[in-house]
């Protein structure tokens, strides 16, 4: 397991998409290795046979044509124009 | 009923009289549904003011059933945000009161539903449990929650947390109310690709109370430290009794369960850093307005729609599913599951039910575990094997301390709903609280 220290709010808030306050960062600076101590635990876990992380299948169904809810998605939309979503510039 | 829903807050939105309604198995039947489940035309928050003004274009699937059985659906009930939480004080809408003691927490965190129904502002409840948020509120508030098989309930419209892991489920005074709901809301739905198309079964006609030959087992792991002594003996005294009417009651070692619950954590906050990527205030949702960077704009949404547990999980799930960290944490959490589901199913393999007590304790004060996020996320420590293996799990009063009630919990294998409705039917007559 990795050294718990190098759990930074800063860089997963980050990675989140989630601005944080100085407030919430401090906080979070000492609870992470707190929670990521006994998450640890695991690395006890006999693992070490064949085990199959999930045995996961793909789920298809016919591509049939059926009614659909566009127009009602749209209109809870805070920001569009015409049929598309207005979202900010990329670059 | 919203003067009552004053002191308890199980209610974040009221329905509006509906003059439509059909007739059906839950005609004349009050039904609060959680608000992490979406209702067409009808406000759903999932308790956070990221989704404050959201109205669902759609009904989710056991919305559009319970309607179709001639429901009369009261409102939306308070929960931890996005279902994140075992207390319901995790809310942008205030926390919700235990209907038994003011001062205390329902549970959650379906705590909304529990204390609607235990409070009398509804006959039943849909509830989501992703670690226990339908047992947990349900053991704390005295009523009966069960959370099906995974695949059993169409997940389609259930604002999703920790997909893997979570079902819709029913809540109820009783386990012929619960079976009830159950079959009705237990439909096969394509639009829920994990909704698994296996036989419906009518769950009230085939309750029974006789147990005799029912091989139970009791895992010791489930009495671990942190039990309440109450908890634990009035479990074993529900025990004694089923055992004293002809069940085979035998104590067992499940040594995985001792991973179950970073396992699950980890598991589950990797699923919300995921699914909760799509709260960007774009489509729907909070917004911030205008910002000449896309980072920066979805970064402020963020920060002013997520409440602190959730921005907590995403973090944590997020570093799980980064580079470096990813076998360690997660792929090693998703091995953990399959071993806990092997031990399960080996035990299914001897035994019919698998008995524990719901939840380590009473229900515990408002504010007690509020700073201390670990603490919290040991309550539960009981509940989450369920979900993990994917098998159904109820929880049935069984006993009191000072007015507090004490829930037992009662697990069966895959789509074996039928085996602990019964014993449980026989539990609320044996334990007559």
């Amino acid at each position: 397991m990795p050294d718990k220290k190098i759990i930074d709010p800063k860089k997963y808030s980050e990675l989140s998409k989630i601005d944080l306050s100085p407030q919430e960062m401090e906080i979070l600076d000492k609870q992470f290795p707190e929670i990521l101590e006994y998450f640890d635990l695991l690395s006890k876990a006999d693992t070490s046979e064949d085990i199959d992380p999930q045995t996961l299948s793909n789920v298809f169904r016919e591509d049939i044509p059926k009614d659909s809810i566009a127009d009602e998605i749209l209109d809870v939309v805070p920001e569009k124009k015409g049929r598309f979503v207005k979202g900010p510039r990329m670059m | 009923m919203k003067e009552k829903n004053k002191s308890i807050n199980a209610y974040i939105t009221f329905s509006k009289p509906d003059d439509s309604i059909s007739d059906g198995k839950l005609s004349g039947k009050t039904i609060a549904v959680k608000d992490t489940i979406s209702t067409a035309g009808l406000r759903t928050t999932c308790a956070s003011k990221m989704l404050e003004n959201y109205v669902p274009p759609y009904d989710a699937h056991a919305v559009s059933l319970i309607k179709k059985h001639g429901a009369i659906i009261t409102g939306k009930t308070n929960c931890d945000e996005f279902a994140m939480g075992s207390s319901t004080e995790h809310s942008a809408f205030g926390p919700t009161h235990n209907p038994h003691d003011l001062e205390r927490v329902p549970g959650g965190s379906s705590g909304g539903s529990a204390a609607a129904v235990a409070g009398g502002l509804a006959d039943l409840a849909l509830g989501s449990d992703t670690g226990g948020s339908i047992r947990c509120p349900a053991s704390f508030c005295g009523i009966v929650g069960l959370k099906p098989t995974y695949g059993l309930v169409s997940r389609y419209g259930l604002v999703a947390y920790g997909n893997s892991l979570e079902q819709i489920g029913p809540m109820a005074k009783n386990v012929h109310d619960c079976a009830l709901l159950l079959e009705c809301i237990s439909d096969y739905d394509d639009r829920d690709a994990t909704c698994v198309n296996t036989k419906r079964i009518d769950y009230t006609s085939h309750l029974e109370d006789d147990i005799s030959g029912l091989k139970i087992a009791v895992p010791k792991e489930f009495f671990g430290p942190g039990t309440d002594s109450i908890v634990e003996k009035s479990v074993w005294n529900t025990i004694k009794k089923l055992e004293s009417e002809g069940a085979i009651v035998e104590e067992i070692n499940i040594d995985s369960i001792k991973y179950s619950l970073a396992a699950y954590y980890i598991i589950a906050m990797s699923e919300a850093s995921s699914n909760l990527a799509r709260f960007d205030g774009l489509r729907y949702g909070i917004h911030t307005g205008k910002s000449k960077d896309w980072n920066e704009l979805f970064s402020n949404n963020r920060k002013s729609g997520f409440g602190f547990e959730v921005k907590r999980r995403i973090m944590l799930g997020t570093f799980s599913l980064s580079s470096g960290y990813f076998d360690e944490y997660y792929i090693k959490a998703q091995k953990v599951r399959s071993l806990i589901t092997n031990d399960f199913k080996k035990v299914f393999s001897k035994f019919d039910v698998i008995v524990g007590p719901t939840m380590p304790t009473l229900a515990f004060k408002l504010g007690e575990k509020l700073t201390d996020p670990l603490s919290m996320y040991m309550c539960d420590i009981d509940t989450v094997s369920a979900n993990l293996a994917g098998i159904p799990s109820i929880s049935i009063p069984c006993g009191n301390s000072n007015s507090l009630p004490i829930g037992i919990q009662l697990m069966s294998s895959h789509f074996n709903e039928k085996t602990i409705l019964n014993l449980g039917n026989r539990v609320e007559q044996i334990a007559g609280v």
